[in-house]
């Protein structure tokens, strides 16, 4: 028995290789000891499935605002701490400098980074909708509709 | 469509100082970090609070990550790492602040299986879950809730293939007689 406890785990996760997944399934069938402790460990496996605080984290909201105010955030904090005097001169300064460039320079637009930006920023609510689909209907229906979207989408290329 | 941006790709992003980057890292995230420190600190406060930290941390850390593993095998060291530091210190604090005050409090604690627990099975299992020693429980969290692999894990907890194996087995075996006549398992 103590020979396949090891790979139990992960045949139950489906990680085994497939020719160590088949030796293990055809020794389980052989042997009542390693088959009752093997069914015993995937009571066990979705005992602990049904205990994951994976929903408990989908209630929670976000901790973006608070990680955005110790990160990126901070970046802003030399001008916003500034006095009130130098904030105004900076901002007057800054419009006019724009202002000054746009006449100067031919064409505009948004450059290639900015382009990225826009492109996260789309993504980001993309994602933002799965995540609160997911937190709403679960992540089986989401995944579920995900794949009939993307064959609907596939019988649209054809 | 969905478009897919690998979060090696968000992390050279958010070294450039982009925040857009940074977000979308975080809201990939945040979930599964803070599941993961539910179950390893058996607080959702204190998860929480962790949860930033791990967040932030990963920010400051962006302009010398190199992608040389899985990013998750990474973020999840990270947040390991915190958690395990966390309970150190609540342990010497236990330990400084023990009368009878700290330890009615103490026993007063919510714990981890009140965390809201669905049921009665789900109480148990979370309670035993946290009763495992870390190493054993933080592995076995990599393993059931994140999918990681052993190798991954090996990664995230700075060890061996035969040390992910053995702690895993360990921790299984030890939920096992744990739950033995609370909880039907077959």
């Amino acid at each position: 028995m103590k020979h396949i406890e090891p790979d139990i785990a992960r045949r139950l996760a489906g990680q085994l290789e497939p020719e160590q997944e088949r030796r293990f399934d055809a020794h389980v069938a052989e042997c009542p000891d390693c088959a009752r402790l093997v069914a015993e460990t995937r009571s066990l496996w979705d005992a602990l499935g049904d205990a994951s605080a994976v929903r408990d984290a989908q209630q929670v909201s976000s901790v973006w605002g608070a990680v955005q105010e110790r990160t990126t955030g901070r970046e802003g904090e030399w001008f916003f701490g500034a006095s009130h005097w130098v904030r105004s001169v900076l901002a007057v300064g800054t419009v006019a400098a724009g202002l000054v460039l746009s006449v100067l320079l031919p064409g505009g637009g948004p450059g290639p980074e900015s382009a990225g930006a826009a492109e996260l920023e789309s993504i980001w609510l993309e994602e933002s909708a799965w995540t609160t689909a997911a937190g709403e209907g679960g992540l089986e229906t989401l995944w579920l509709d995900a794949g009939l979207e993307s064959e609907a989408d596939s019988e649209e290329e054809r | 469509m969905n478009r897919v941006i690998e979060d090696d790709a968000l992390m050279a992003r958010t070294a450039q100082g982009e925040e857009a980057a940074f977000r979308l890292l975080v809201l990939r995230w945040e979930k599964d970090v803070l599941a993961f420190l539910i179950h390893m600190l058996g607080s959702r406060e204190e998860a929480e609070d962790l949860t930033q930290e791990t967040l932030v941390k990963v920010y400051r850390q962006a302009p010398r990550y190199r992608p040389e593993g899985k990013f998750k095998s990474w973020l999840f060291r990270v947040a390991g790492n915190l958690a395990r530091s966390r309970l150190r210190r609540r342990k010497i604090l236990r330990w400084v602040d023990f009368d009878s005050k700290s330890h009615d409090q103490a026993s007063s604690d919510p714990g981890p299986q009140r965390v809201l627990e669905a049921n009665e099975t789900a109480g148990a299992v979370r309670e035993a879950i946290a009763a495992l020693p870390e190493r054993q429980r933080q592995a076995l969290l990599l393993h059931r809730f994140q999918g990681l692999k052993y190798h991954e894990i090996a990664e995230a907890m700075d060890t061996t293939l035969p040390g992910v194996e053995s702690l895993i087995q360990r921790a299984l075996a030890g939920l096992r007689s744990e739950l033995a006549g609370k909880v039907e398992l077959s």
